[in-house]
């Protein structure tokens, strides 16, 4: 198998696991989240911004599977 | 594993509307019962007493505020949870059921009217409002117990089980309530123990307040003369050990030796070298002061509410929340009480403080 093969599948695995390990992080501060506006709605700001906090994970995971494809040879190569 | 996600931030955010300690203790200043009302009007007290001054007035309004604040706060505790997490919220809170139950069997025994019963009930575990007053239409407390049984209720087995072996021969409540408490210690334990590492602060509570029932019962005793011919005569029974719940720090053999001791301070010798020594030892100071066994009562009731409030830090994932909240929830609602009939009494402020109980 050669390097042009496995850049794809490099891609695939660092958006792919940054978006599951989002998701699950997501769901449960999600769930505590409206658990919390349940109670206190004025805390809606700062749920929002906890629930944003983990889209870093597949937002990293994208910009390192785009310098693989950029700086790897991965487009038009 | 289960999911405590939602409840417990819900619950650690109704936590956060626990009136604090310094202004529940300038509550005790407030000069009156009226007072106290209109003080509580500004804290999450507010819906509830607004609520029941449409109905009543003083210390009978405050009452039915205080009733149905905890009805309403910790009743909905409940729905946060479901699967696991929801079989454990539900052992928490079935400590309502079991108080509910004692509550009409005793009224129905004493011939209480059944409003007075109703009132006195917290329609906070699985028992609804409907079934309570359905409960204490019934003719006497034997109907009650086969009213349970239709429900299919699981309380009803180990009435019915006792009821089965002493047939022919009456029942007393008293008798019912223990075989009420054993059940609900012995099965809620086994769950908790079942539920591995989600049930484990369950269980470790459950523990405490066994060891708390088991001790004051072997003190109570421990001053009675012959406690074994007592026994025999109230229960049929030779084995001390059946008036206890099963144990949790505190084994068997030692609560058995407190209950043949001849006095309370021999009983609470035997039991100085249990992890209840140093609290024991010291409220046997107020005790030898004064006589009475609530200073026992009191400090033990103290050690189980500090372990309980701990909980919420110690096992922010998982039940202790719920454990820790409830606790913290009920003395809340037992120090207003205090309060208030600390003020009705026209008692100073610094002595009705006393009375109070805090974690810290």
């Amino acid at each position: 198998m050669d390097a042009t093969t496995l850049i794809p599948i490099g891609f695939g695995m660092a958006v792919g696991l940054g978006a599951i390990a989002t998701a699950i992080a997501q769901a449960r501060i999600g769930s505590a989240g409206l658990g919390l506006l349940a109670e206190r709605p004025e805390m809606v700001g700062t749920v929002i911004l906890f629930l944003a906090i983990p889209e870093t994970m597949v937002i990293l995971g994208f910009a390192a599977a785009a310098m693989l494809l950029l700086l790897g040879g991965g487009v038009g190569g | 594993m289960a999911d405590f996600d939602y409840g417990n931030t819900r619950l650690r955010a109704m936590k956060s509307r626990l009136i604090p300690r310094r202004a529940l203790e300038g509550l005790t200043e407030v000069g009156s019962v009226q007072g106290l009302i209109n003080a509580l009007t500004d804290t999450a007290y507010r819906d509830a007493v607004e609520a029941a001054l449409v109905r009543a007035v003083g210390m009978e309004c405050l009452a039915e505020a205080l009733r149905n604040d905890l009805v309403a706060t910790v009743g909905k505790a409940r729905r946060f949870f479901r699967d696991q997490a929801g079989d454990l919220a539900a052992l928490v809170l079935r400590r309502y059921d079991l108080h509910n139950v004692k509550t009409v069997l005793r009224g129905l025994v004493r011939q209480v009217p059944a409003s007075e019963i109703l009132a006195s009930t917290l329609p906070i575990g699985e028992l609804r409002p409907v079934d309570l007053s359905e409960l204490v239409r019934s003719q006497n407390f034997r109907a009650a117990i086969d009213l349970l049984a239709t429900w299919a209720a699981p309380l009803s087995q180990p009435l019915l089980e006792l009821r089965a072996r002493r047939r022919g021969e009456g029942v007393e409540v008293s008798e019912l309530e223990l075989a009420l408490d054993r059940w609900h210690v012995h099965t809620a334990m086994q769950a908790a123990r079942e539920a591995d590492e989600e049930g484990r602060t369950l269980f470790e509570a459950l523990r405490l307040e066994a060891d708390v029932t088991n001790i004051m019962t072997a003190l109570r005793l421990g001053g009675v003369a012959d406690a074994a011919l007592t026994l025999r005569e109230r229960f049929g029974a030779d084995d001390l050990t059946a008036l206890f719940v099963d144990p949790g720090h505190v084994r068997f053999g030692l609560l058995t030796e407190a209950v043949r001791k001849s006095s309370v301070g021999e009983a609470v010798s035997v039991l100085v070298g249990t992890p209840y020594g140093p609290i024991l030892a010291s409220a046997m100071q107020g005790y030898s002061a004064t006589g009475r066994l609530s200073i026992f009562e009191r400090a033990l009731a103290r050690r189980q509410l500090r372990h309980a409030a701990g909980l919420c830090a110690r096992d922010p994932l998982g039940i202790g929340v719920l454990v820790g909240y409830v606790a913290l929830k009920t003395n809340e609602v037992a120090n207003l009480r205090a309060i208030a009939q600390g003020l009705m009494l026209g008692e100073k402020p610094e002595r009705i403080r006393a009375e109070l109980m805090f974690v810290d």
